[in-house]
């Protein structure tokens, strides 16, 4: 398994792309599946994700929280 | 078995798969109905966890830049994870039609990104003395925002095919979809009309997630 250090120097060519800037794409952009998963520990089933969005940044969540309070629920 | 979705492309592309995936996991692809997607096997459902999360997405990262350094693609967004295989397959099968056209659409294609911070008033340590004082200062930097948003939106004018924009808490994201081969160009464009904008701070290329045109349903 490569080391954080290792994976910033392999995108060091990359000099217009910063850490942040990484983290906020593959956090915030791209499709999402509508799907679940169960995560289970020593065979027990413990966690049943919904899997519209798992894990975003702050800002996402805090844009999709201010769409969904808007009068009719508009969503993008 | 869980498998992490990376991202998809048309079938037809010819490109070789990174030997390493999320975890040191193998990258993995399925093709159906004229697409091909990249995936890594979970060995359970926790494993995603055991990583530190920056980690991972690094790796998932480098996954997406070799393979759209390569040929157009469509990410998914991190992390994504699915049941087993024949869910990745019955997802492509369903919604080929669409990423197909899309992936067409945007083959040739690359996003930028421009990220505008709105400036900050001199002496903005102090709080303002009045309310007019506080919205007068609000509206002078949004028109500074706006005035440096239309600059930069011009200088890359004549490389970008679509332009879109939205405000963050902090100012603005702006996203221009242009030519893959049009990138340097537009890069030396922007460079120079963004010295004289301290707030502006450049990236990509990317993958032009934001110009994917998929109806939530």
């Amino acid at each position: 398994m490569m080391a954080e250090n290792d994976l910033l120097a392999g995108l060091a060519g990359q000099d217009e792309i910063s850490l942040l800037d990484i983290l906020d794409h593959v956090l915030n952009a791209g499709v999402v599946i509508h799907g679940s998963v169960v995560i289970s520990l020593a065979g027990v089933d413990l966690i049943y994700l919904g899997l519209n969005v798992v894990l975003t940044s702050v800002e996402t969540a805090l844009r999709h929280m201010r769409l969904e309070e808007m009068p009719g629920g508009a969503r993008e | 078995m869980p498998l992490l979705a990376y991202c998809m492309m048309e079938a037809a592309a010819g490109v070789a798969k990174p030997v390493a995936g999320v975890g040191g996991e193998k990258v993995e692809e399925v093709r159906d109905s004229g697409l091909r997607c990249f995936f890594s096997r979970l060995q359970s459902g926790e494993e995603l966890s055991r990583i530190p999360a920056v980690e991972s997405a690094l790796s998932f990262h480098q996954v997406l830049q070799t393979l759209f350094s390569q040929a157009g693609l469509i990410p998914f967004r991190f992390p994504t994870v699915v049941e087993d295989e024949q869910a990745l397959l019955r997802f492509l099968r369903e919604h080929a039609a669409v990423y197909s056209a899309e992936l067409g659409r945007l083959r040739h294609m690359a996003q930028m990104e421009i990220h505008i911070r709105e400036g900050r008033e001199e002496g903005s340590g102090s709080l303002p003395a009045s309310g007019r004082e506080y919205l007068e200062g609000r509206q002078r930097r949004a028109e500074e925002l706006k005035a440096a948003v239309e600059k930069l939106r011009q200088a890359g004018g004549p490389w970008v095919r679509e332009w879109r924009q939205r405000s963050s808490g902090q100012g603005m994201r702006c996203y221009a979809l242009l030519p893959r081969d049009a990138v340097d160009a537009f890069q030396q464009a922007i460079r120079a009309v963004s010295q004289s904008l301290p707030g502006a701070r450049l990236s990509g290329p990317w993958p032009p997630a934001e110009f994917v045109e998929i109806k939530d349903s």
